[in-house]
């Protein structure tokens, strides 16, 4: 290979070094890792809400609303577990 | 009632301990999205291959993390304070109990309509049949009427006790020569347990309560009885 001489322009190359990021490292990766942060959060917290807040919720309020507290009281009565009041039988 | 391997609080026989209950899950959605974050950055750290050696002081994150931290801080007071507040309320309770702690068991005292107290103390394993639930069953049980409001006086002969069910919401520390009051309301039938709650010398762990929820005509009738007995 030859090497270029000092009096003459070096030959056209199609290789060359991107110059790096000097500048806005700290910025950049803010952005980025809040970005991710942020968007785990949101399916953290979604998913809570999702699979354990509401559901639950909804299971309280489908327990009680058509609730018979009476057909309840008399079904654990005649299984004998009370002690101040005796089954029918 | 609690059993083995259980994580969670145990379903709700109140209307209180329902709201305990939602406020319990809408803290978890803070303490998840906290733990997320925190969690996230410091895995970030595994991975990072920046250094700045001057590194010193910014007050733009400083605002963040001290602004940040108050805005969360006031989505769990204000559910909180609306509980605590709703917790207070007395809504002219139609029964009244009078649960005094003694060294090691509980006594009751039916004052509204007649002159009945018992004792109550946990059955010993060896006695317990073999449906019975070993440190939680109780010869006599505190018998109370579902959907009825109820007001517990809670107190203590000798040392502090506390008189807990967690099914119900309801923990009451019973001091002696002090009267607190707790207010609820039974939603369903059924047998609720709790255990003491403050330490109280050698038994504490056996002085268990059992609150069995009956119908307010069987609640009626039982005061009668035995009353006469």
């Amino acid at each position: 290979m030859l090497l270029p001489r000092p009096d003459q322009p070096a030959p056209n190359s199609t290789m060359s070094l991107t110059k790096p990021v000097m500048r806005g490292l700290l910025g950049a990766q803010i952005k980025k890792h809040l970005t991710i942060a942020a968007g785990l959060c949101v399916l953290t917290v979604g998913g809570w809400k999702m699979l354990v807040q509401n559901p639950r919720k909804q299971v309280y309020a489908d327990f009680y609303k058509d609730y018979d507290a009476q057909a309840e009281f008399d079904r654990i009565r005649n299984l004998g577990l009370f002690q101040s009041c005796q089954p029918d039988d | 009632m609690a059993t083995w391997g259980y994580m969670g609080l145990q379903d709700s026989a109140s209307p209180l301990m329902e709201q305990l209950i939602f406020f319990h899950d809408h803290a978890m959605v803070v303490l998840i999205l906290i733990t997320t974050l925190v969690g996230y950055m410091m895995a970030s750290l595994f991975f990072n291959s920046f250094i700045n050696r001057f590194l010193l002081e910014n007050q733009t994150i400083e605002v963040i993390w001290t602004v940040l931290p108050a805005l969360i801080l006031i989505f769990i007071a204000l559910p909180s304070l609306r509980l605590l507040y709703l917790l207070d309320e007395v809504n002219n309770p139609s029964v009244t109990l009078k649960s005094i702690g003694h060294q090691w068991y509980w006594s009751y005292e039916y004052s509204d309509f007649s002159q009945l107290e018992f004792d109550s103390f946990m059955v010993p394993t060896e006695e317990l049949g073999e449906a019975g639930f070993r440190l939680l069953d109780v010869d006599n049980r505190a018998v109370l009427p579902f959907n009825t409001q109820i007001r517990v006086l809670v107190s203590a002969a000798d040392v502090i006790h506390s008189w807990t069910v967690p099914a119900l919401g309801v923990k009451v520390d019973a001091i002696p020569g002090r009267l607190n009051q707790i207010s609820f309301l039974i939603s369903r039938p059924g047998l609720f347990y709790g255990q003491c709650s403050e330490i109280c010398g050698a038994n504490h762990s056996f002085m268990p309560i059992v609150v069995e929820s009956v119908s307010v005509k069987s609640f009626l009738s039982w005061v009668t009885s035995s009353d006469e007995a």
